[in-house]
């Protein structure tokens, strides 16, 4: 490995990282809010970047992005409302079961759209993206381009803010206390359904987030479109035993740099970092580090 | 009804919706299989296609399996053919399976193989049939790395569906290591396009055929290809090796990595990706090869070369790429425009012809995607699925009213200098060698998706190459 590509790679892992980080995080807020493992995340946020490139034909890219995220909103808070309310008493198995099936369902949905709009057809990421992909900018002697800059401080951003919100606002007091004694913050007169709504429209505003952020990374858009993204977010958020923010946001930014420093190894090892993220589960799951997360998934608070 | 009852029942169509969308992606699902009625048409005649340049290529009718078995499909009372094998009795019209991934994500790559298996068997139809005999295509849906799928859905199609032969099955080949052997134990033929080193012991793999160009020749022209455009372009004699780590395309490498030192080039940094989404996000190998000091990147498959280059563009590196298996528009689709775009990107055509081409199979082939299948692409994608079909139909228009598998083997490796029409180079196929095209070209890929035809064809092993030994 040439320790000169360190810098750089640790640079571009960032980038990554804080898609990862961003996906960790609705995957955090929606187990805490409901106790579902939200593997429907990645559906939400192709559907959410597809729509993005949509309305980018018809207005600026700005206003597309903030009708992205509504949509990433409305789809996931419309799933809970349909769906997912309708079995908070299921076995775990049975709620990532259905899950799964509403992400299956979003990439039919993803499919519809490619072929309805023809986005399958020429490139998508010049003329969409958010992000100017001909500049470059030089860090201590490595190159990178905006969205690379852009991405972990923007996770950043949202980590901040997030934490905030949820310690410092009533929603997010709301929040917590409904996730860990829904009852006894209903009887104290929260609104709990209205609570676990709001953290469901958000978690779909955060997939609706990385679906604009990461359509400038390319311009290829298939149904399984940030699939392997939600992934290692599922593996960031199972670090911080899908409760603890902090942990999922390390996790994730430390997951996307190893995997571009295993670029740096010589071929085949340099094939591996796909298989990074389910080395960290299983790692994570004989140490028993997840220890925290309770079977029904209600208990605890997002910290 | 109680507005919770309503909200109940609307729940529960919500959940049937995904569900039922769920069932519907899924791999393991069979898809439609449209069946060309059996519709014998006296005089097999008029059926003949006026462009057929298989006579010059024979065959010896003689070694057509006429067993016990054989039987006659004349029930509506047309020319007697005899349609059979030592193995097993055929019923109907001539069943011919494709093993492709037909749902899911990737369905656009998978499909046309088997639509063009159809439009060609539609219009044999309207023909009246090949010699009489009409052909029933049999999709069979099969994910494009699942090998237990590949082999479960052969099974389905030669022990329930009792195809004939399967055909244009290219796209699935990484799942078909266990169905080469399994259709040389059934002795039932297969004639795919590419097929990596499937077909490079004919003695180990009797029943199949490629109508791809061989991977030591691929190699062999491209770097051949990348060595005069460095020495023409004043660039060091520096190349990157980028790959797939699948048993296909590390094959391809292999045989890359061969060729490229054969001819001097010096590869200074090899890339292994992973054939998985990882593989959408190449930042990192460009910034290694750059660094590497790589002056071209050789990639050994185009899906990969294209995202690499979106990579290099984003990175602002405008080395120029020579990729195989990328001679499809689609490369350029994946790739877009920005990334093409000032950029040298070439391509070998994987032994077919490119759109400057003509001649009768050529015409033939275009006709057909023009009446047939309009929607379709006009690649090599369709090219190969073209030839596929065609050469069956040699076949069963050369056999006359012996149609066997082991007569269409036979038939197969008889062909010596196939013509076919300007589609491909003329090739041959023997007891030797089934991996047929052994001569292309190079292209290069244009940022609005069209090609330019930039060498003649070089026909392997020749002196003026330098290709050591015969092919196989």
């Amino acid at each position: 490995m040439n320790v000169d590509l360190i810098w750089p790679f640790l640079l571009v892992g960032l980038a990554s990282g804080g898609i990862y980080a961003l996906m960790g995080c609705g995957i955090v807020l929606a187990y805490r809010a409901s106790g579902y493992l939200h593997i429907a995340h990645a559906g939400v946020a192709m559907v959410s970047a597809f729509s993005y490139v949509v309305l980018t034909r018809w207005m600026p890219v700005g206003v597309a992005m903030v009708f992205g995220l509504l949509v990433g909103s409305v789809i996931s808070a419309g799933l809970y409302l349909a769906v997912f309310a309708r079995l908070e008493n299921a076995s775990m198995a049975a709620k990532v079961t259905v899950s799964v099936a509403c992400g299956v369902g979003l990439q039919a949905v993803g499919g519809f759209l490619l072929v309805t709009f023809g986005l399958l057809d020429g490139s998508q990421g010049g003329s969409t993206s958010l992000f100017s992909e001909t500049s470059r900018y030089t860090i201590f002697g490595a190159s990178v381009n905006a969205q690379q800059i852009a991405l972990p401080l923007i996770a950043l951003a949202v980590f901040a803010l997030l934490q905030y919100g949820l310690h410092h606002t009533d929603l997010g007091l709301a929040l917590r206390a409904s996730s860990q004694n829904p009852t006894s913050a209903a009887l104290a007169g929260l609104p709990a359904r209205a609570v676990t709504v709001t953290a469901w429209a958000i978690t779909g505003a955060l997939a609706g987030l990385v679906g604009v952020l990461s359509v400038a990374a390319t311009s290829f858009l298939i149904p399984t479109y940030l699939f392997a993204e939600t992934v290692r977010g599922l593996a960031a958020a199972l670090t911080g035993a899908f409760v603890d923010l902090r942990r999922t946001v390390l996790a994730a930014f430390v997951l996307g740099v190893l995997e571009q420093e295993l670029v740096g190894f010589d071929a085949p090892w340099n094939a591996m970092r796909g298989a990074l993220s389910f080395a960290l589960i299983t790692v994570v799951a004989i140490f028993g580090l997840s220890r925290q997360l309770d079977r029904s998934g209600r208990a605890g608070a997002v910290s | 009804m109680h507005p919770t009852s309503r909200r109940r029942v609307a729940a529960l169509l919500v959940l049937l919706a995904f569900l039922a969308a769920a069932c519907a992606q899924t791999n393991t699902l069979e898809v439609s299989q449209q069946t060309i009625d059996e519709e014998l048409v006296a005089g097999s005649s008029a059926g003949d296609d006026p462009d057929d340049t298989t006579d010059d290529a024979g065959v010896d009718a003689s070694t057509g399996d006429s067993d016990q078995s054989a039987r006659n499909v004349t029930d509506g009372g047309g020319p007697t053919s005899t349609i059979g094998s030592a193995q097993q009795t055929f019923e109907g019209p001539l069943k011919l399976g494709v093993l492709s991934t037909l749902s899911g994500g990737e369905k656009f790559v998978g499909d046309p193989p088997y639509r063009v298996a159809l439009a060609y068997a539609e219009r044999a139809k309207d023909r009246g049939g090949i010699n009489g005999i009409d052909l029933e295509i049999l999709g069979y849906d099969v994910c494009t790395n699942c090998p237990d799928e590949g082999l479960a859905q052969a099974k389905k199609a030669v022990e329930k569906d009792d195809v004939f032969a399967l055909v244009n099955t290219f796209v699935v080949n990484a799942s078909l290591d266990q169905v080469v052997p399994y259709l040389n134990e059934v002795g039932v033929p297969m004639v795919q396009g590419s097929s990596g080193q499937q077909t490079r012991t004919p003695e180990l793999t009797p029943y199949n055929f490629s109508v791809g160009l061989t991977v030591p020749n691929r190699a062999a022209i491209g770097a051949d290809f990348a060595k005069q455009y460095l020495v023409e372009q004043g660039l060091p004699l520096k190349v990157a090796l980028l790959y797939f780590t699948d048993s296909l395309t590390s094959y391809v490498a292999e045989e890359q990595r061969k060729a490229l030192q054969r001819v001097g080039l010096e590869i200074v940094d090899e890339e292994a990706v992973k054939y998985d989404a990882t593989m959408t996000n190449q930042t990192g190998q460009v910034i290694k090869m750059r660094s590497a000091g790589a002056s071209m990147v050789i990639g050994s498959h185009g899906v990969l070369c294209a995202f690499n280059m979106q990579a290099a563009q984003q990175a602002g590196w405008d080395a120029p790429y020579l990729c195989t298996i990328m001679y499809d528009p689609f490369t350029a689709t994946i790739a877009g425009r920005a990334a093409l775009e000032g950029r040298d990107v070439f391509a070998d055509t994987e032994g077919y012809a490119t759109a400057d081409m003509s001649g009768p199979g050529v015409q033939d082939y275009l006709d057909l995607m023009n009446e047939y299948y309009p929607d379709g692409d006009v690649g090599l994608i369709t090219m190969y699925s073209y030839l596929g079909m065609r050469l069956i139909e040699d076949g069963i228009r050369a056999m006359g009213n012996d149609v066997t598998q082991d007569g269409l083997v036979h038939y197969l490796e008889s062909l010596n200098g196939y013509d076919a029409g300007g589609l491909t180079a003329p090739f041959r196929l023997g007891p030797d060698d089934h991996g047929s095209i052994t001569g292309g070209h190079v292209v290069r890929l244009n940022p609005d998706a069209t090609f330019t035809r930039l060498t003649d064809d070089w026909v392997y092993p020749s002196a003026v190459h330098d290709l050591p030994g015969p092919v196989r």
